[in-house]
């Protein structure tokens, strides 16, 4: 109300001098919405030419009339208009244009126009990305964009993420999607190549987030197919911060936090008296079955062999195995730039300690990026990364399917007896609290030396960029780039350990070093006659991957106190090199007449060294299509309603390597032995037919913007992939469980939509809402063998069935608790339920009990910006619907008495069937229960709907002196709490497959940050 | 400029050519694997490794006890949720055997692919041992997959089905069928007599099947198949000629870390590099390992009842657990498995005795009677090197051969066998299985069932 007045009041004030004053000099300040001065912005007489630029202090001075309007505008800021209406003083506060920031897109081989691009692709910028997260790029890309699943399902700090673009690409062959870095394909390294079984390390983390300028995922093959037989996932290029023009701008951001268990109500095991009484149960109902199974006790002998059997000691394992955690990390970064040369410096510090006891991850960053401009003709860029990362850890389930291991969380925390005491009355630790006899005590296993592992990665990443321009049309690029990762991992099980005390000890140091070498040429066009313009390039790249393994190991310590492998007696040695070579040539042409019709073509050829002679080489093609109808004349009368709208068709192909390095020989390999003697065996039957694996990619949508306000994307895509690299399953009897071969088809179909509305654009409060929303399948579509069922997976539990999603799971059905007689029943035929039931897993039958792949998942933001951004919240919501998760741990907790002598069980499956409790939810507990009601089948599948929050942030734009340009203070929370899930008692977030094996459940944090730029 | 375009392609093209025909670091291809004799030597060894690889259920891991674990004698002093148990309590289901077939089968696809490439060689006379050796070890790896998965030829079971035969290099896309029992019998024999017959070595080679072993072997299977005097025959050509001598009272508590003893026909080598870790017998008979595998009250009592026998000595009362160390499964072990001698850890390295040459005088003891001949002279011998002060008995019966066994071969991986293929039942520990059970035989495992679609039948009992 008082702005309004002073508004009028200045209007009649004005409208009184207006006689006085022909010639009025207005003066004022052009800063955004922060407060910054923007340097370099302009401010003109409207209808005139008259104008001045802002100098560095965001001031600008000026003659005008004092009738006139003056209008200030700014690169990437939205345009504000002020009367001057007599006033001698304006100041032009700009907001971001955020369309513009989506301007320019990040594409193959180059960047483009957004409103040129026919493609498919979405983007986040790298403040978006380092808010989210500081660990790993792939993790901070939950919820942001649609048809991008991320599943982190390890909140062990330093895990690998798995990230899944438009569904799963493949079978057998890789399904993560190729990663650039500044126009250079980084290491296509899978997992395997990097690490050992024993402790997920992820690769990505060594890439320092808040060194990233923008994220763009390539989705359709329009956006990816120049990168040809390497798309078939979709691509993710990562840019990092360039050097600005201007002022020199030194920056300091800091964050500083705890975190725990996301969801505290997984892994909560029965207490004392409730694993007593289980005990009891267990062990007279397998005594009065066959004595043999209770070892000849009865359930109170049993009983009697806790720690306290009166129970009245009852301890909480958990609080010992999973606590509170710290993490702190600090990034300092300069930019600077004169007209020839621009600089980038970053140097980060991150620190963030794991919530089981004695697991972190550090990494030391450094990133250079210089970009100069030799003469007229001549650019050079030059960037190079260097980073270490540290992480320890206690070995995982990464290799699923071994059981639980002794010395691992889950199986130190399951194996602990609730009745033993954490701490003997003299205040030492306890060391007798396994009730297997197998472990020990969680806080002198995971707390103490003894048994751990650990990874310290060495990466170094440089770009070499060469630009000659022959003529303002042509020009020659050539991008070097060089990946060198060296990771070396470490296993030290002390004499004394649980693991290590058959061994006396065990050290042993693997090194895994990949080297990448990308070299790129090419030639590019661009020109433009009337209201044609083209743009072409054309050249060849050739890529060489390699990766050397060593291993080293000792046992027989003489103690716990040194783990140095000169200190043990020699255990055993490995080695060996891989390597790959990719040679392509490529080519792609885009068209457009008056920014309204649009059309592109490319085409790659690839040749690889994974395939035989006669199978390796293969040709990718894309062609698309783009019409801008809001251009059209007969779109004028509706040109706010439809200030932006294109329709976008696009179709082409990708393909997908084997990921095997020599699948197509047949081989005999030479690392046997027997006794001190070599042996050489037969380890690969010959394919020579082994081939590509090929996905033909439609995609149409469109791209809407309503008033200028609110942009709406939405998209169908169809990606049919054929010659599926496939692992088929082969008789034992020829000696080979799988052999590879290109047989199948593989549909993934969705649709996308993605929304972004400014809802409120006040001075003092805006509001603005990002959502984004994706429906998708993937289903199989033909097998080999005349389309008959293929088994997979552990024990067979999934399968690919024509029709089926991938990842279903096959498994048998359980019916439930007799209430009868309390055993357990399943489905002889879980199709035919007239065939009755059976009390033993054996008899009974499979079917499809779910599948992994959720039907829609999606994410909101809300960002709200108040007392003209000053304070600004934002929160992050995201959901999925339709998957299923495979209760890995649950098989171990929810034995029905099986695992009763050597593990606790969880809290719910006390509710088990007793004469008194007829109508329990479990079964009749069975110590070495013969019918194997524990075993994999539906009661292991549980659903992974969910919407969560996973992350909110509350921010200051603190004003600041002239010797500080901005200071902003913030607190943060991820995964704070989940919204509604339908199975409480797990974290929803599992592995892509849906195979929940994690020893570490997902984190939720609380963190204070502050970024500072002088 | 435009040249530019062309000569640095063309140049890279030429040196990247090269490039895509990348080679293993730790393979060779299949033709250029086997160029001399000495290849052909390492291909028999490869063999054994595939056949004994360091992992679950394997004829080096468990399965080389899973006779005593369903046989009358055993008991588990712990439950550490291993495969032992699983054995032991018989709830093998066909999801758990794919290793226990699979190790064998592909050790027998080496087998067969070396013979093959064993044909292009130009010195077939030096070649000649090595490849009467495959021959014997396809008979053994077979045999080895006849006792698991088909029923034993005299136990009297209804089941008449053996197994797939592995007799030449497959395509990748076959499916077996299994062959008949007595099929498989007569395949297992005719490949340990082209071994004997065509110039498998004659000298001590530990580890390795020479001549001796490939007879003793065939007399096992000819007496797992009922055909008593060519199990005669062949236990007697062994005591009679083979190198080999009995161990004695004196030694023979302390043969067993010793590789190549004075016995051992064939054992299967375990080093510090090649072993089956935790799953080795030694580990699962460790009161600090597994301890899945400890000998029973009643039989600890009956084998130590007569001290004079040295083969008392041959298991520990281990039931007074030192100090309260909670680590330390209280029972009664086997000292079957003391660690090779030199080993670095001793659970994990003991070579697996696949037979001996005791076996041969109990093997012509029962055949001679079963063929109505005098068994108690073999026996006799074999007692008078067990029992310090032995006096020869007039006659034996068949029971007192089985106790024999029981005393002489328990933790070698026999005695239920010898059991059911008499058609006498076992009194277990946990269970009471009769010969003609459907437990005495492992159901195949359930990928090859799925993936034989129909051609190949599952064993009764085992779903289907």
């Amino acid at each position: 109300m008082i702005r309004k007045i002073v508004i009028t009041l200045t209007a009649v004030l004005g409208f009184l001098s207006l006689a006085a004053a022909q010639n009025l000099t207005v003066s004022g300040t052009v800063t955004d919405s922060e407060g910054y001065p923007l340097d370099g912005a302009t401010v003109i007489v409207k209808g005139t030419t008259t104008g001045v630029s802002v100098g560095s202090d965001g001031r600008y001075e000026l003659k005008v009339t004092a009738d006139a309007v003056l209008v200030a505008s700014y690169l990437g800021y939205l345009t504000q208009e002020l009367p001057v209406a007599g006033e001698h003083t304006l100041n032009f506060v700009l907001y971001e244009d955020t369309a513009y920031l989506d301007d320019v897109i990040i594409v193959a081989y180059g960047s483009m126009s957004k409103s040129d691009f026919t493609g498919s692709a979405s983007q986040v910028s790298g403040d978006d990305i380092a808010q989210a997260s500081r660990e790993s790029v792939d993790k901070a890309l939950v919820g942001k964009m649609a048809g991008v699943r991320i599943a982190s399902d390890s909140g062990d700090p330093g895990s690998a993420g798995n990230v899944q673009i438009r569904g799963v690409g493949s079978i057998s062959a890789g399904t993560a999607p190729l990663y650039v870095v500044d126009g250079v394909v980084m290491s296509s390294s899978t997992q395997s190549d990097l690490q050992v079984g024993y402790k997920s390390t992820g690769i990505l983390n060594t890439l320092n987030p808040e060194d990233i300028e923008s994220v763009t995922v390539l989705k359709d093959a329009a956006a990816a197919s120049l990168y040809g037989s390497r798309a078939a996932n979709g691509v993710i290029l990562i840019t990092t911060k360039r050097g600005k023009l201007g002022k020199t701008t030194v920056s300091y951001s800091g964050e500083t936090g705890i975190s725990a268990m996301a969801n505290p109500r997984a892994f909560t095991l029965m207490d004392a008296s409730q694993f007593i009484q289980y005990l009891k149960d267990a062990g007279n109902n397998a005594y009065a079955l066959n004595p043999a199974y209770s070892y000849g006790y009865t359930g109170e002998q049993i009983a009697d062999m806790v720690a306290d059997p009166t129970g009245r000691t009852n301890t909480n394992w958990k609080n010992y195995v999973f606590g509170c955690a710290f993490q702190h990390n600090h990034q300092v970064s300069m930019t600077a730039g004169s007209e020839k040369t621009q600089i980038y410096v970053g140097l980060g510090y991150a620190d963030t300690d794991g919530i089981v006891t004695g697991s972190y991850f550090k990494r030391y960053s450094g990133r250079v990026n210089v970009d100069h401009r030799v003469s007229d003709w001549l650019k050079i860029g030059v960037r190079q990364m260097v980073s270490f990362t540290d992480s320890r850890g206690h070995s995982d389930q990464t290799n699923q399917a071994q059981g639980m291991g002794y010395a691992t969380p889950l199986g130190v925390l399951t194996q602990s007896d609730p009745t033993a005491k954490p701490i003997n009355d003299d205040g030492t630790w306890n060391e007798y609290v396994s009730w297997s006899g197998q472990t020990g005590n969680p806080h002198l296993v995971f707390a103490s030396d003894t048994e751990y592992n650990k990874s310290t990665m060495m990466r170094s990443l440089s770009n070499l960029d060469l630009e000659l321009k022959f003529a303002d049309f042509l020009s020659l690029v050539n991008t070097f780039g060089y990946d060198y990762i060296d990771n070396k991992q470490y296993l030290w099980w002390a004499p004394s350990s649980i693991d290590g005390a058959a061994l006396n000890g065990l050290s042993a140091v693997y090194v895994f070093q990949t080297d990448d070498l990308v070299n790129s040429t090419l030639m590019k066009y661009s020109g433009s006659y009337g209201m044609n313009s083209i743009s072409a390039m054309a050249g060849f790249e050739v890529a060489d991957h390699q990766v050397k393994y060593t291993y080293a190991g000792a046992n027989n310590y003489p103690n716990d106190k040194l783990n140095a492998l000169s200190v043990g007696q020699m255990n055993g040695v490995g080695g060996a090199t891989d390597r790959s070579f990719m040679m392509s040539f490529l080519a792609n042409v885009n068209y457009d007449y008056g920014n309204t019709y649009y059309a592109s073509a490319s085409y790659r050829r690839d040749g690889s060294s994974r395939l035989g002679p006669d199978s390796r080489w293969a040709d990718f093609w894309s062609v698309s299509a783009a019409w801008r109808l809001s251009n059209e004349p007969f779109m004028k009368n509706v040109s706010r309603l439809f200030s932006d709208f294109k329709i976008k068709a696009s179709y082409g192909t990708n393909g997908n390597l084997p990921a095997e390095y020599y699948a197509y020989k047949g081989l005999y390999s030479a690392s046997g032995g027997y006794g001190t003697a070599s042996g050489i065996y037969w380890s690969n039957p010959e394919n020579d037919n082994l081939g590509w694996e090929k996905s033909r990619n439609f995609n149409v949508g469109f791209d809407w913007s309503l008033y200028h306000r609110i942009d709406i994307a939405l998209e169908y895509y169809n990606k049919y992939t054929s010659s599926l690299i496939f692992n088929m399953p082969a008789s034992a009897v020829t000696g080979f469980s799988s052999y590879t071969s290109n047989v199948g088809n593989l549909l993934n179909d969705g649709i996308e939509f993605e929304l972004s509305s400014q809802n409120v654009t006040l001075r003092n409060f805006t509001w603005t809402t990002d959502f984004n929303f994706t429906w998708q399948r993937s289903i199989v579509k033909n097998l080999p063998n005349g389309g008959a069922d293929i088994p997979y997976g552990d024990g067979s539990m999934y399968i690919h069935r024509e029709g089926a999603s991938m990842y279903s799971f096959y498994l048998p059905v359980w019916k439930g608790v007799n209430p009868e007689n309390g055993l357990g029943e399943f489905w002889v035929d879980p199709e035919d339920h007239s065939k009755g039931v059976t009390n033993y897993y054996s008899e009974a039958n499979n079917t499809i009990v779910g599948k992994a792949i959720p039907d829609f998942i999606g994410g909101l933001t809300n960002t709200f910006s108040f007392l003209d951004g000053f304070m600004d919240l934002s929160f992050l919501i995201s959901y999925q619907f339709g998957g299923s998760l495979f209760d890995y741990p649950g098989y171990f907790t929810h034995s029905d008495g099986f695992r009763a002598a050597s593990m606790n069980a969880a809290a719910d499956a006390a509710d088990y069937w007793t004469p008194q409790n007829t109508d329990a939810k479990y079964p009749k507990p069975i110590m070495n229960n013969p019918y194997r009601w524990d075993r994999f089948s539906s009661r292991l599948i549980k659903s992974t709907d969910n919407i969560r929050v996973r992350e909110i942030v509350f921010g200051f734009n603190i004003p600041v002196e002239m010797n500080l340009q901005a200071m902003r203070v913030y607190f943060k929370t991820t995964n704070p709490f989940i919204i509604w899930s339908a199975t409480p008692d797990i974290d929803p977030d599992v592995a892509i497959n849906g195979y929940r094996t994690v020893d570490v459940p997902v984190t939720r944090s609380v963190i204070f940050g502050v970024n500072i730029t002088f | 400029m435009k040249a530019l375009r062309y000569i640095i392609p063309v140049s890279l093209i030429l040196a990247a050519c090269e490039a895509l025909d990348q080679e293993p670091s730790t393979s060779v291809t299949t033709d250029t694997a086997i160029t001399s004799v000495e290849d052909l030597a390492n291909a028999v060894n490869g063999a054994y490794y595939v056949a004994t690889y360091g992992t679950i259920l394997t004829v080096a891991s468990e399965m080389s006890i899973y006779a005593d674990l369903v046989g009358p004698d055993s008991y588990q002093p712990a439950s550490s949720g291993q495969s032992a148990t699983r054995l032991a309590q018989f709830s093998m289901t066909p999801a758990d055997t794919y290793n226990i077939y699979f190790y064998l089968y592909a050790a027998l696809a080496s087998v067969n692919n070396a013979l093959v490439q064993a044909q292009q060689l130009e010195d077939q006379a030096a070649a000649a041992p090595y490849v009467a050796e495959l021959y014997a070890m396809r008979g053994l790896f077979h045999f080895h997959l006849a006792t698991y998965f088909a029923p034993l030829p005299t136990s009297g079971s209804t089941n008449e089905m053996g197994i797939v035969l592995s007799d030449k290099v497959f395509d990748i896309n076959y499916i077996g069928e299994r062959a008949t029992l007595s099929d498989t019998y007569a395949f297992i024999i005719s490949d340990f007599t082209k071994a004997i017959d065509s110039g498998l070595n004659q000298e001590r080679n530990p580890g390795h099947l020479n001549y001796w072993a490939a007879l003793a072997l065939r007399a096992r299977a000819n007496l797992y198949n009922g055909d008593w005097e060519a199990a005669l025959d062949d236990a007697e050509e062994v005591i009679e000629n083979s190198p080999y001598t009995l161990y004695t009272t004196d030694n023979y508590t302390k043969v067993w870390s010793v590789t190549g003893a004075d016995e051992m026909l064939m054992e299967y080598i375990q080093t510090d590099t090649y072993n089956a870790q935790r799953y080795a017998p030694g580990y699962y008979t460790s009161p600090r390992g597994y301890s899945e595998y400890g000998v029973s009250p009643a039989f600890y009592a009956w084998l130590t009842q007569n001290p004079s026998d040295v083969r008392s000595q041959m298991a520990a009362d281990m039931t007074a657990a030192p100090g309260s160390d909670p680590d330390f499964n209280a029972g009664y072990y086997p000292l079957k498995y003391p660690g090779n001698a030199g080993a670095s850890v001793p659970a994990y390295v003991n070579n697996i005795k696949v037979i001996r040459l005791s076996e041969m005088y109990l093997i012509a003891a029962e055949a001679a009677l079963k063929a109505g001949g005098s068994a108690a002279p073999y026996v006799n011998t074999l007692r008078r090197n067990r029992i310090t002060g032995y006096e020869d008995v007039e006659a034996v019966t068949l029971n007192d051969i089985l106790d024999e066994r029981r005393k002489e071969f328990f933790a070698e991986g026999q005695i239920a066998f010898d059991f059911w293929r008499n058609g006498m039942t076992v009194y277990g520990n946990a269970m009471t299985i009769s010969a003609d059970d459907y437990r005495t035989v492992l159901p195949l495992p359930e990928e090859e069932i799925d993936l034989a679609k129909g051609k190949l039948v599952q064993n009764p009992g085992y779903g289907n």
